[in-house]
């Protein structure tokens, strides 16, 4: 049946059909927000005191490209392999994905790209040599850390080391047990074929005078470390037996073959104390213990550290303070304690400890190592003129390392720096900074706040040698409510396993701590938010409801902003808070 | 042979006579036995197509729309939100010009929820481009899903089958399920423009101008106009080969009748009752029964009430602000008579509220025994 009053020919002239483009009707025209795309700074860049940027290295790891990822650590951060074992990691304690299960291993990682990746040192020299010559002393992680970025800057650096070997408290105060000396020679070697040049065994001070080697350079950078250990104040600290931490690590480090009695009491809360422990541990302390006068709330160690003592089987004793010695025929047979209860904060914001009266105890022991703080051995400074603080320390300029002597600047330990190993690097990394500054006349205040990143204090060595190079917002940092929380499944994190059972570990001094196996690390790398990075994830792409999102090439998205009618899709699913909203009238 | 059968059955027995090839559809009371129904038969291999499962009732529109657009024939089946949701979808397809069947069981569109019977859902999407037909009970929406297939492809219209929630789409009467070979008699297979072509590709739904979106839109007027004979002659057709058929309307004793009521949907079989019952009791009473509502049968509506004194007209929906619709479309279809009746309307059986033979008995009284006509509805309620 067909109906005569109804005939349709042709569709095309009933419903309408087009073969052209729509590309004609501009209907983006009356929008006036559009999204931008700009890579932001992830909050573990933020709260890593060297600046790494965390995230970007991350994401090309997960491309499968770690050789990429260790040179992005490498821009900052010269000692990766170090850090990646020894760092107490803010960068974790900031880490977004805290909020949603568990911080990523950050640490993990820093170390596996150290131990797995390649280094091109072809890509790290200087692009032009500088005829200006610079001093460093001493070759811990400050003085290694400002030589290295001296060097790539195109700077002449020569490093004057008292001690045998280069590597300050990283050789001689750490553990080999924690951090291997084949990948702090490593690490250095890497820094002495950039050109610089370490010369040990020259004390400053004594075997070559200061001044002298002021006249010579351009600048000067000290960084001779804190290797004197403070005393605890009580009678008997001259008898055999009792024993400096740091003097206890130096000599086991040295090669020397140490030797402590059956029962080690150690004095202290830090890391130096843990490290002194567990060494008596395993050169044959049977009974050790460490007594320190807060609760383990207070302690200034890592508490990976802390649980790893316990696990050894070194007892702490909190809240006890020694206050004497106790003889007995002349051999050192235990120490007098006092409980100890806390009270209101002091000034480090730490609870004060206060002796219970009466409560004194003996706590037997026929070794005593004290590991209650190290001070700088930095009397030479003097003959410039310098002065030194009440605790000894070389006073600077904390913004920019600078110490009164023109051309004189000081980082680390000895200017009163935080005493861990990231913070000393990264007054290193702001000496030289503020050398290259002082030598290229250049605004210190205004370079270092085009360079920060956050509000920390910190900054990109990158993104001051070429701001082309790193287009980051270094100032717009990622918060954990700007990440696409559903674009992510929950997974528990990859933690570096100990392999060895602690009864064996103590045994040796081989590493406790080993390396993620690939696959976990992949594992973990994939938990990684990569805050404020664009992966190229497509997300964007492939929600745009105008086909808005153009991908162009390996250079990321193109917005048609012709098209686009700044519905804002992008932005607000973007995974990792790269695609922002610009553009209000 | 006879089947006892609801409703909602009765219509996925036409969607499987009629040989649908593609059924997109969302469940949502009291439409779902028909999606389940369907879902049966393709389940068991019984359906001559495939159904899509999709997440909404406006998916389920686009998704329909498309297949017709290659040339299948189509079908969904939605009711009161489901439809409101749609309406976007509506007039793509009849802007698209695509044969697109649908069902809609009336009930009551929300706020307050309910579930009842109420035309206003269908009748909301009175200017979609849709036609629109209401069936009096399950039998008459079997025939009419299959009517429609005829009438959509030949006018490359969408058409809306139309039955009340629970008193048709629940209720069980014995219903006559045509000979497949009838219907394949009555019904060609399906020849409806492909309008994809990998070959030369195009796109539907562009952007016109003024003076080509008036052409349009002056074609599709033109063309549902064009339908009013073709649904006559389909229904002639259906009748001559089925053995049943309905009209665009039914007039029941209007001839020289002092009092007509008008009723749609399942309303009419209760108006036949008390129809009977007045004019026993003397009343020259008679009814009009609307079934297509679009195209509106304007001419058939004036030449059925041309004589009538007296028109009470029920609507089972309200448009606050106005009236009951089938009374102002009535209104304005008799306007140009010389002779207008005196034309009452009433408000009753809203979200399937009781409407009894002796109200409508009633109504009709009471407009036969009224002087002047009243601007608004009288609202009629029995609780």
């Amino acid at each position: 049946m067909k109906h005569d009053s109804i005939s349709i020919e042709d569709i095309e002239s009933i419903a309408p059909l087009s073969r052209e483009s729509t590309e004609i009707f501009l209907t983006g025209h009356w929008s006036s927000k559009k999204p931008i795309y700009v890579d932001k700074t992830s909050p573990c860049r933020q709260a890593c005191p060297i600046g790494i940027d965390i995230s970007r290295a991350f994401y090309e790891a997960s491309e499968g490209d770690y050789h990429e990822a260790l040179r992005i650590y490498r821009q900052d951060n010269p000692l990766p392999g170090i850090c990646g074992r020894v760092c107490y990691h803010p960068c974790e304690g900031d880490c977004n994905r805290k909020e949603f299960d568990e911080a990523v291993n950050i640490r993990g990682f820093e170390r596996f790209l150290s131990d797995r990746g390649r280094v091109n040192l072809e890509r790290e020299a200087p692009s032009r040599l500088r005829r200006e010559k610079i001093a460093v002393i001493g070759s811990g992680p400050a003085g290694l850390s400002a030589s290295y970025h001296l060097a790539r800057l195109g700077y002449s650096v020569t490093i004057y080391e008292a001690l045998p070997e280069p590597g300050g408290m990283l050789r001689y105060g750490i553990p080999e047990y924690r951090l291997p000396k084949e990948v702090l020679r490593k690490e250095i070697g890497y820094i002495q074929q950039l050109g610089v040049e370490i010369r040990t065994g020259v004390r400053v001070g004594k075997d070559a005078s200061l001044a002298d080697i002021k006249r010579d350079v351009h600048a000067v950078f000290i960084a001779a470390g804190a290797h004197g250990g403070m005393r605890l104040g009580i009678a008997g600290e001259e008898l055999p037996g009792v024993m400096e931490g740091i003097r206890f690590l130096r000599s086991i480090n040295l090669g020397e073959k140490g030797k402590t009695g059956q029962r080690v009491a150690v004095i202290g809360g830090g890391n130096t104390a843990i490290d002194c422990a567990r060494t008596a541990r395993r050169i044959g302390g049977r009974e050790v213990r460490i007594i320190y006068r807060r609760s383990k709330a207070e302690m200034p160690a890592l508490a990976e550290d802390v649980a790893s003592v316990e696990k050894e089987g070194i007892r702490i004793d909190f809240l006890a303070a020694p206050k004497g010695l106790i003889l007995d025929k002349g051999r050192l047979s235990g120490i007098e304690c006092a409980r100890m209860e806390l009270g209101s904060p002091d000034g480090s914001g730490r609870l004060q400890p206060i002796p219970i009266k009466g409560s004194d105890f003996i706590v037997p022991a026929d070794t005593v190592i004290t590991a209650v703080g190290q001070v700088p051995e930095v009397e030479f400074v003097r003959e410039l003129g310098l002065s030194l603080s009440q605790r000894g320390m070389i006073e600077i300029s904390p913004e920019n390392t600078m110490t009164p002597v023109e051309g004189v600047f000081a980082g680390g330990d000895c200017a009163g720096g935080k005493a861990f190993v990231a913070d000393a690097i990264a007054s290193g990394k702001l000496g030289a900074f503020a050398i290259s500054c002082f030598l290229e006349g250049k605004d210190m205040k205004r370079e270092f706040q085009n360079h920060r990143i956050g509000t920390r204090p910190s900054f990109s060595f990158q993104h001051f040698m070429d701001p082309e190079k790193d287009p980051v917002d270094l100032k717009g940092v990622v918060p954990f409510d700007q990440i696409n929380t559903l674009c992510f499944p929950h997974h528990a994190r990859n933690n570096n396993p100990d392999p060895l059972e602690p009864d064996e570990s103590i045994k040796t001094f081989k590493e406790v701590a080993s390396g993620l196996a690939p696959a976990r690390m992949e594992d973990e790398i994939s938990r990684c938010f990569k805050c404020g990075t664009c992966t190229q994830c497509d997300l964007c792409f492939l929600l745009c409801p105008d086909i808005s999102i153009m991908k162009d090439d390996a250079s990321g998205y193109r917005v048609k902003e012709d098209y686009c009618k700044g519905c804002s899709i992008c932005a607000s699913t973007c995974p990792r808070h790269v695609i922002e909203m610009r553009g209000d009238k | 042979m006879k089947q006892l059968l609801s409703g909602n059955y009765a219509v996925a027995e036409a969607v499987h006579l009629a040989k649908v090839q593609f059924v997109a559809a969302y469940p949502i009371t009291p439409q779902t036995p028909i999606y389940e129904k369907l879902s049966e038969m393709e389940n068991k291999g019984e359906l001559n197509g495939i159904m899509m499962r999709v997440e909404s009732e406006h998916s389920a529109m686009a998704a329909c729309i498309s297949a017709s657009l290659t040339g299948v024939r189509t079908f969904t089946a939605t009711a009161s939100q489901g439809i409101a949701l749609m309406h976007e979808m509506l007039h793509f397809a009849s802007g698209n010009r695509v044969p697109v069947v649908m069902v809609n069981v009336n009930r009551v569109l929300s706020v307050p929820w309910a579930f009842g019977s109420d035309q206003s859902d269908s009748l909301s999407q009175r200017d979609t481009g849709w036609l629109q037909f209401y069936c009096e009970d399950a039998q008459e929406t079997l025939d009419t899903v299959i009517q429609a297939y005829q009438i959509a492809e030949q006018a490359l219209l969408p058409v809306m089958v139309v039955m009340d929630g629970f008193f048709t789409s629940h209720f069980i009467e014995p219903i006559e399920i045509p000979e497949q070979t009838l219907i394949d008699t009555f019904l060609p297979e399906v020849a409806i423009p492909r309008r994809f072509d990998i070959q030369n590709p195009a796109y539907l739904s562009n952007v016109v101008n003024p003076s080509q979106f008036m052409r349009f839109r002056r074609r599709s007027f033109e063309d549902m106009e064009k339908t009013k004979p073709l649904i006559k002659e389909t229904d002639s057709e259906y009748r001559r080969i089925v053995g049943r058929g309905y009209g665009m309307l039914e007039a029941v004793d209007t001839d020289e009748a002092e009092i007509v009521l008008v009723t749609s949907g399942a309303m009419t079989g209760t108006a036949r009752v008390a129809i009977q019952s007045l004019r026993e009791k003397g009343y020259r009473a008679g009814l009009l029964k609307m079934k297509a509502f679009r195209p509106f049968p304007t001419q058939e509506v004036q030449e059925a009430l041309k004589d009538v004194p007296k028109v009470a007209v029920v609507d089972r929906n309200i448009s606050i602000g106005k009236e009951g619709i089938f009374c102002q479309e009535l209104k304005a279809a008799l306007y140009p008579l010389e002779h207008r009746p005196m034309i009452t309307g009433y408000i009753a059986g809203l979200c399937g509220a009781d409407v009894s033979p002796d109200m409508l008995e009633e109504m009709a009284l009471e407009t036969l025994h009224r002087n002047k006509p009243e601007d608004l509805p009288i609202w009629v309620q029995r609780d």
